[in-house]
């Protein structure tokens, strides 16, 4: 075989495989999904067609807009505490000085593990009785709390487990975007008069702008995905509480078998997520992020 | 016989340890101390699920919680393995497979595509590109629902008919579990930037030598890549390893059922046996720590490329 042919024949091969599986496995979905929001299925028998119905009734669904609440809480929360206690972390590991790597290792640790393992340790902490938190609390003077099983502090919870899980994460975006500034930068600042804040927030902040875009935005992403947390240490209760988005999907479908009606929730946050994602990378793209 | 030898007191002077000194303490001061409250913090839950995973149930909701519960249970590691609640032996075996059969499949596929499309210019290249750019905004867990309809009636599979009806297709079977997920935009976009990278003379190199155009991809292209493979590997095999989404909606039994989801399954049930529980999870922890700590410069390669998943 000539080079010509080879070439021909290995491209359409090595492009025409994984190809067809995003086809199938990542692009059909999106049309299996948006048919089925506009019918009523059960699996047991086949779908019908109802129009515009699954959305009408979302509209008037007292519990999908508690979970939307709910979901927006915890990303509230989570992203500014999370993006901040992550920037912190960056800006204290970035030193040169010995041993810096272990306290980056010691930070990305719970990034690593798994977050069903990491939740069951959690449960434990938020325990009512001999849990961690009471247990220092009365410290202090508080009396316990049925911290999961409230549902004031449910959510709190959630969020307090989530920032934990993922700082490591954002602080080593941070970090790569911190060590790409030049220090010059920084040392001429400081020639000309500026401060410590000063520079932080006249260099560091507007270099720092495609990673923090980044980490906002995959943040927001994750957080309005968030599931697996959820169904492990409160099942979306106490009195749906703690019912998030993906949750209510999962539930809807997989519980109460309306593949129907929770195809139109996915629909509905395959927007909102789809928005964000574009939004995302039409800023980190003009960044330098992805090199 | 050893000869000490004194040296003349040479004055040295004072200002310059005075430097050094406050050097060392303004260094504890502004880094190693706050670093280290912060360590402590982050890794007490890590720390106080191995302390747990040390007890009886009994010392786990003892009052007030000791720090470490002596004599520790060791125990708890052998009898884990025999607890016939948490089949250990079956789930840890289906998670290796899961998390190694997609790791390996992942990279496999990703990479040939990637390395079309960083190698080879042919028309609409940019355009398939920027098609294979544009999945990665599509959200996995939003998918959940069409993906296990799906999975249920892949044709001729599981009692399926060739219109995929009548059976359960790929649900609770490792090709379910595995295949779907095994091609995204984002492991092809990530080695199509490091491909771009190589030289284009080793290429040109190695076909006047007459390396084949397959020799090219697999004794050029790949090993040059490694650390690119290796950081979205440990990125793929970690996100097997804890995954409980896809576990929880595919798998139906203990067939395929993978650690993290018995965890997760077990407790939520009542009457949960913690002790056996955290044993698991240490477990379950330890290999993905380890694997980290071996190959972590290689995850440095990988957040510069962007990996975000």
């Amino acid at each position: 075989m000539t080079i010509k042919q080879q070439q021909l024949l290995l491209g359409t091969i090595f492009l025409g495989i994984p190809l067809l599986w995003l086809l199938v496995w990542v692009v059909t979905p999106i049309f299996v999904v948006l048919y089925l929001s506009f019918t009523s299925y059960d699996i047991l028998s086949a779908p019908e067609w109802v129009g515009t119905w699954n959305f009408e009734d979302l509209w008037y669904d007292s519990l999908y807009w508690r979970a939307f609440g709910n979901t927006l809480y915890f990303t509230a929360f989570a992203m500014p505490l999370g993006v901040t206690l992550s920037l912190l972390l960056a800006m204290l590991v970035n030193t040169r000085l010995p041993g810096a790597w272990i306290y980056r290792t010691i930070y990305y640790l719970p990034v690593v593990s798994p977050l069903i393992a990491t939740a069951l340790i959690w449960i434990l902490f938020y325990e009512v009785s001999t849990g961690l938190f009471n247990y220092l609390l009365r410290f202090v003077g508080i009396s316990p709390l049925p911290w999961l099983s409230n549902s004031a502090t449910a959510m709190p919870a959630i969020i307090a487990m989530s920032v934990w899980k993922s700082l490591g994460f954002n602080m080593v975006i941070f970090l790569a975007a911190l060590q790409a500034i030049p220090r010059e930068l920084n040392e001429a600042a400081a020639l000309d008069g500026a401060g410590r804040a000063r520079q932080f927030y006249s260099i560091t902040l507007p270099l720092l702008r495609p990673a923090m875009t980044y980490v906002l935005i995959t943040t927001l992403i994750g957080s309005f995905q968030v599931f697996a947390q959820v169904y492990v240490m409160t099942e979306g209760g106490p009195n749906n509480a703690t019912v998030t988005l993906v949750h209510l999907i999962y539930r809807t479908a997989f519980q109460n078998l309306d593949f129907g009606y929770a195809s139109a929730m996915a629909v509905v946050l395959f927007v909102i997520l789809v928005t964000a994602s574009f939004i995302n990378l039409r800023l980190v793209s003009r960044g330098n992020l992805y090199g | 016989m050893t000869v000490v030898i004194m040296q003349p007191d040479r004055p040295v002077p004072t200002a310059a340890i005075d430097r050094s000194r406050r050097r060392f303490w303004r260094a504890v001061l502004t880094f190693y101390l706050p670093a280290t409250i912060v360590a402590a913090v982050m890794l007490f839950p890590l720390f106080w699920m191995v302390s747990i995973s040390l007890r009886t149930n009994a010392e786990i909701f003892s009052y007030p919680p000791d720090l470490v519960s002596i004599p520790l249970r060791w125990q708890n590691y052998i009898d884990i393995w025999t607890d016939p609640r948490m089949n250990l032996g079956i789930q840890a075996w289906n998670t290796l497979v899961y998390a190694t059969v997609r790791t390996f499949l992942q990279l496999l596929l990703s990479s040939m595509a990637a390395f079309i499309l960083a190698r080879y210019s042919f028309p609409g290249r940019t355009l398939v590109f920027y098609l294979v750019l544009a999945t990665v905004m599509i959200p996995d867990e939003v998918m959940m629902v069409p993906l296990f309809l799906m999975v249920k009636s892949v044709p001729l599979a599981g009692g399926n008919d060739i219109f995929g009806m009548g059976g359960t297709g790929w649900l609770d079977t490792f090709y379910g579990l595995i295949l779907p997920g095994v091609v995204s935009g984002y492991s092809i976009f990530f080695l199509r930037q490091f491909f771009l990278t190589l030289p284009k003379e080793l290429e040109e190199a190695a076909r006047i030598d007459g390396c084949s155009e397959f020799g090219i991809y697999w004794r050029v292209a790949l090993p040059m890549s490694m650390p690119a493979l290796i950081a979205l590997g440990i990125f793929s095999f970690q996100f097997a390893w804890s995954d409980f989404t896809w576990p929880l909606i595919i798998s139906g039994s203990e067939r395929t059922r993978t650690i993290q989801l018995g965890l997760g399954l077990l407790s939520t049930t009542d009457g949960t046996d913690w002790a056996m529980l955290l044993t698991g999870a240490v477990i379950s922890t330890l290999p993905l720590i380890a694997l980290f700590m071996l190959l972590q410069r290689f995850i440095v390669t990988g957040v510069n490329f962007g990996v975000g998943k």
